[in-house]
């Protein structure tokens, strides 16, 4: 009978959704009825199981009764607390105070809140721009390591072969006496 | 009879005759066996490496470093007085010209007129075995010195020698050497791939000349300015206590060509980066290693470098000045060969590196 509650020509989701519906209500139970009551008075249960729980408390005076029970020991609680829950104007107004009232970070609070990408970002910009400027206007000192040249490689190599007898004397003097007058050469008096 | 005595006549004259022609065969063999060839070339060259110290002359030398497809040249009047006094003017290239070199062959004073400088080079602390006989003995173990024919250098009879590997095979170097005075007149070195790496060659040469000593004093003309130039690091042979006072450890190779034996080492600190260089060397030909901790490939100027790989290392070459140069980092290093060898073969050395 209650298979026939639903029409026979429905779209592809609907025909899904209320076949699974009328799988819950035909194993629904009692007892399964009795688990969900409280979820079902406070309409949280899916369209599909409410459905098939609305079906079935129709046809059982049993949980119906014990829905009605559930109803009437919702109301009375509701109503108790709602008097209790009430608080003083005084102790709400003390409450805001104190929650709004400003109070000092602590270090790890302030370091989270300088790390806080609102606060990094820009400064990072920041720093990264003026490292940028100084080591434009100011080259790294001649302690720090340094890109050396191929030419720097080569005249080392051909100083301390030029005593080989391979070598063409004209040219390694002339690699060796190229690129050295600037700099690199150093004052002697 | 006479048939008979015609020929055993003919048959005595066949005998002499095939006699003969192995005597002289045994002869001529003998004359031109290896042993001996070499022997005379081994004299030759080792007169002719020398000859410059008994042996005074004023010449014009051109030589001619080719890189790839293009080539390098300077053209030098040269002034020497033996055994170690040297003048070097240069007249090419444009870059050069005009700069002159004195030199005692410990000490050279560098004269440029357009900078208003001399400056000053120690070259016996880099390279000392520039002022001390040569040592031809491993070039003999690693050599073959042929003596091939005679031609004709800036106009005087020269005899040439050709120095052939003993273990490849291949010719390395062929030299013209004065038949007069043993003076090395013209010289050609080959690739591995038996193209010409480099050559020099007087174009004019006068020789017995006679210099006043003066001309060849280090002296510093008035309104320039004596300047030291920096040098590349004091050279020695005891490597072991170079590798002792690096701030880094370095990797020595495990393969070297055959006839390669390490010669000699150096630390440098040039740009604030500590270098240290060793010499490898078979006589003739020779490489620098060079290792230090910036791991930064050196900044490739004037040459556009290539890839290779050296080992696992993703490497780079270039021909630089007429030197092979291959550059890699591993280990947090940087490694760096130069010589005058392929970049195959300074790969494969490089490869049995393990920083």
């Amino acid at each position: 009978m209650q298979n026939e509650s639903f029409p026979a020509c429905v779209t592809a989701d609907e025909g899904i959704a209320k076949r699974f519906a009328r799988e819950i209500h035909l194993i629904m139970t009692c007892h399964d009825c009795r688990g969900l009551l409280t979820d079902y008075q406070h309409g949280e249960l899916d369209a599909a199981t409410d459905a098939a729980l609305h079906d079935h408390l129709q046809t059982c005076p049993s949980c119906r009764a014990e829905l009605d029970a559930e109803s009437a020991l919702t109301d009375t609680l509701r109503s108790a607390f709602a008097q209790q829950l009430e608080l003083p104007t005084a102790v709400l107004a003390r409450v805001r105070q104190a929650v709004r009232a400003e109070r000092a970070p602590g270090f790890v609070e302030s370091v989270r809140a300088l790390l806080r990408p609102v606060v990094l970002a820009p400064a990072a910009a920041v720093i990264v721009l003026v490292v940028a400027a100084v080591s434009y206007l100011h080259p790294a000192p001649s302690g720090a390591p340094q890109q050396l040249s191929t030419a720097y490689f080569v005249q080392r190599h051909v100083a301390h072969t030029m005593d080989s007898q391979s070598g063409d004397p004209a040219w390694n003097a002339y690699l060796l006496t190229s690129n050295v007058g600037g700099a690199d050469a150093s004052a002697a008096q | 009879m006479r048939a008979r005595r015609s020929k055993h006549a003919r048959a005595r004259t066949l005998w002499a005759a095939a006699c003969t022609s192995l005597g002289v065969l045994a002869f001529i063999t003998a004359g031109v066996a290896p042993g001996q060839a070499s022997t005379q070339g081994d004299a030759l060259y080792a007169k002719s490496v020398a000859a410059d110290d008994r042996v005074s002359y004023s010449g014009t030398l051109t030589s001619v470093i080719y890189e790839g497809d293009q080539a390098a040249s300077t053209v030098t009047r040269i002034e020497h007085k033996a055994p170690t006094s040297w003048r070097i003017w240069y007249l090419a290239p444009a870059d050069a010209y005009g700069r002159m070199i004195v030199s005692n062959e410990s000490l050279a004073y560098q004269y440029e007129p357009s900078l208003n400088r001399v400056i000053s080079h120690d070259w016996s602390t880099s390279a000392p075995a520039v002022a001390t006989p040569v040592n031809i003995a491993q070039i003999e173990d690693n050599y073959s010195i042929e003596v091939g024919p005679a031609a004709s250098v800036a106009g005087r009879k020269a005899l040439s020698l050709s120095l052939v590997s003993k273990h490849t095979g291949a010719l390395v170097q062929r030299m013209w050497v004065d038949a007069q005075t043993d003076l090395i007149l013209r010289r050609e070195s080959y690739t591995a791939d038996g193209s010409v790496g480099a050559k020099s060659s007087f174009d004019t040469i006068r020789i017995g000349v006679e210099f006043p000593q003066a001309l060849f004093n280090l002296s510093v003309p008035s309104g320039m300015t004596l300047v030291t130039s920096p040098g590349f690091g004091k050279s020695t042979t005891d490597t072991a206590s170079l590798v002792r006072g690096l701030n880094f450890k370095f990797a020595a190779p495990k393969y070297l060509p055959d006839g390669f034996s390490l010669d000699r080492g150096s630390v440098e600190t040039h740009q604030g980066v500590n270098t240290v260089e060793f010499v490898y060397g078979d006589g003739l030909r020779t490489f620098s290693l060079f290792e230090n901790a910036s791991a930064r490939l050196p900044r490739f100027d004037t040459a556009s470098p290539k890839p290779i790989p050296v080992g696992d290392a993703n490497g780079v070459y270039a021909d630089v000045s007429g030197q092979t140069l291959v550059s890699w980092n591993a280990g947090g290093l940087n490694l760096t060969i130069v010589g005058d060898l392929s970049p195959k073969e300074i790969a494969r050395i490089g490869a049995s590196i393990h920083p």
